[in-house]
């Protein structure tokens, strides 16, 4: 998943768009444990795709988690 | 028992925040409900016929949109209606949340049917696709504290922040309660107020199960009808509707904008039935009197009652035997669900709110839908608005499980 299409999910969830770029740790931006339970089910739900919460809460930084997050559409 | 006696100054109230069927903010349910037009439409949804009040400004995820940071923390419908009128009563009252001492502000929440949209979503999820697919803010979001846990963070608000439940009375055991934390000196200043958005089958079904809600589907906004000879129940409705109060002096030493006093609260219990008030009214009788010698005053200082008059059958009966009993001196009477509908735990702050802004104004608004009054209903309602110089009104509130409520108010 692109950084950008990271940062409209996160946008979708409520964080401010000014403080969600590609450097900030997720923290920084206002990911808490929640946050990443919330996220872990919007991508499954909306995306098909299946990230774990530890390696989301593992990633230095928002560049990182989106490196995570390989879409099945982007795959094929 | 002995009763220690506490100075009462009563409340002054310098904000008022609206978010009803009839506008998104205070004007404009003020003024609809000035000129009587009710918002009552037929509705069909999970197999239901019923008629309702919705909240407007649903359009475009605007309501959602308004929410800013706050969106982040998941509130359930009924939060995002209190955070709405919550921030137009601050903003009303100048005063400013990123500023005020937060440990002496306060925050009461009445709440009725709790966030049971976020509860049935939720529990949908888990039903169909197991405990993964429950969201983490389903807990957070669905405790029936929940609203008044949005407002304090989002207002920076660190003294007391509770909910209230008293049904369909809980705006107004809210201000009661928001009365004593200022008399009290437990808080400087109290948000307080009540929210709704309990649009479910559930209550839908179940309220219709008690035979309560208005049957009228060939004329929506013809219901409900209060203290009318052909009413029929009441209908559902939703919306929030918060003030904030301070004390008199304080307001005062801070040039605030005063638009009226909650001077007395009476609150007493029917201990007689789940749902069914006391036929003699006496409960709501006593009500009114503890409001009145709260705030000092007697039954011939009242100017205006805003009451109740869901549009039910027996409830208006009752209580407009209360109020003849009570007020022999017939002063105007007026109700607001003709326009409104049913806003259960946000009625009461609603109602208290547009009390104040009558009597801020010098107007009675008329009762919509009131064409031919039942016949045992002896009092002196108005179907057409009104100017009048007044000083003080009540406003009333009944809940089911026996819950009597009622308001004496002043101007400033």
């Amino acid at each position: 998943m692109s950084f950008d299409e990271l940062k409209s999910v996160l946008v979708s969830l409520g964080l401010d768009p000014a403080v969600v770029e590609p450097d900030t740790a997720g923290e920084d931006a206002g990911v808490d444990s929640l946050l990443i339970v919330e996220l872990v089910l919007q991508l499954r739900k909306e995306y098909g795709v299946v990230v774990s919460a530890d390696d989301i809460r593992a990633a230095p930084t928002l560049a990182a988690v989106a490196e995570l997050i390989c879409v099945p559409a982007d795959v094929s | 028992m002995g009763r220690a006696r506490v100075r009462r100054t009563g409340a002054a109230v310098t904000g008022v925040g609206l978010l009803t069927p009839a506008g998104p903010t205070r004007e404009s349910t003020w003024e609809r409900v000035c000129v009587g037009k009710p918002t009552s439409v037929l509705a069909r949804q999970d197999g239901l016929t019923f008629l309702a009040c919705r909240a407007p400004a649903d359009h475009g995820g605007a309501l959602h949109a308004g929410l800013g940071r706050a969106a982040a923390r998941r509130p359930d419908r009924s939060s995002v209606f209190a955070l709405h009128a919550a921030r137009e009563a601050i903003l009303d009252s100048g005063l400013d949340p990123a500023h005020w001492d937060g440990a002496r502000v306060g925050v009461v929440a009445g709440i009725g049917g709790g966030a049971c949209l976020t509860y049935d979503r939720e529990l949908a999820a888990l039903q169909s696709g197991g405990p993964d697919d429950m969201s983490p803010f389903a807990v957070p979001s669905a405790l029936p504290n929940s609203i008044a846990g949005q407002l304090a963070i989002e207002f920076n608000i660190r003294n007391t922040a509770m909910a209230v439940a008293t049904a369909c009375a809980s705006g107004t055991t809210a201000i009661g309660i928001a009365l004593d934390l200022l008399t009290l000196d437990r808080c400087d200043v109290v948000l307080v107020g009540g929210a709704e958005a309990c649009l479910n089958p559930f209550y839908i079904a179940g309220f219709d199960r008690l035979n309560a809600l208005s049957h009228r589907f060939h004329d929506p906004s013809g219901a409900p009808r209060p203290f009318d000879s052909l009413r029929d129940g009441f209908v559902m409705a939703e919306g929030a509707g918060f003030l904030v109060l301070e004390r008199p002096q304080d307001a005062r030493a801070r040039q605030a904008h005063v638009r009226g006093v909650i001077a007395g609260y009476g609150a007493v219990s029917d201990a007689h039935h789940v749902v069914a008030p006391r036929p003699d009214g006496s409960s709501m009788t006593a009500a009114i009197r503890a409001a009145l010698a709260d705030a000092g005053a007697a039954p011939c200082d009242v100017d205006l009652v805003n009451a109740h008059a869901t549009g039910t059958p027996l409830g208006d009966t009752v209580e407009a035997s209360a109020i003849a009993a009570t007020l022999p001196h017939l002063p105007p009477v007026t109700a607001n669900k003709g326009v409104l509908g049913h806003m259960m735990a946000a009625a009461g702050a609603v109602e208290a709110a547009l009390t104040v802004l009558s009597l801020e104004y010098g107007t009675i608004p008329p009762t919509a839908n009131l064409a031919e009054p039942g016949p045992e209903v002896a009092i002196n309602l108005r179907t057409t608005g009104s100017d009048a110089r007044m000083r003080l009104a009540l406003s009333t509130s009944a809940g089911f499980g026996g819950h009597n409520g009622a308001l004496a108010i002043t101007t400033a």
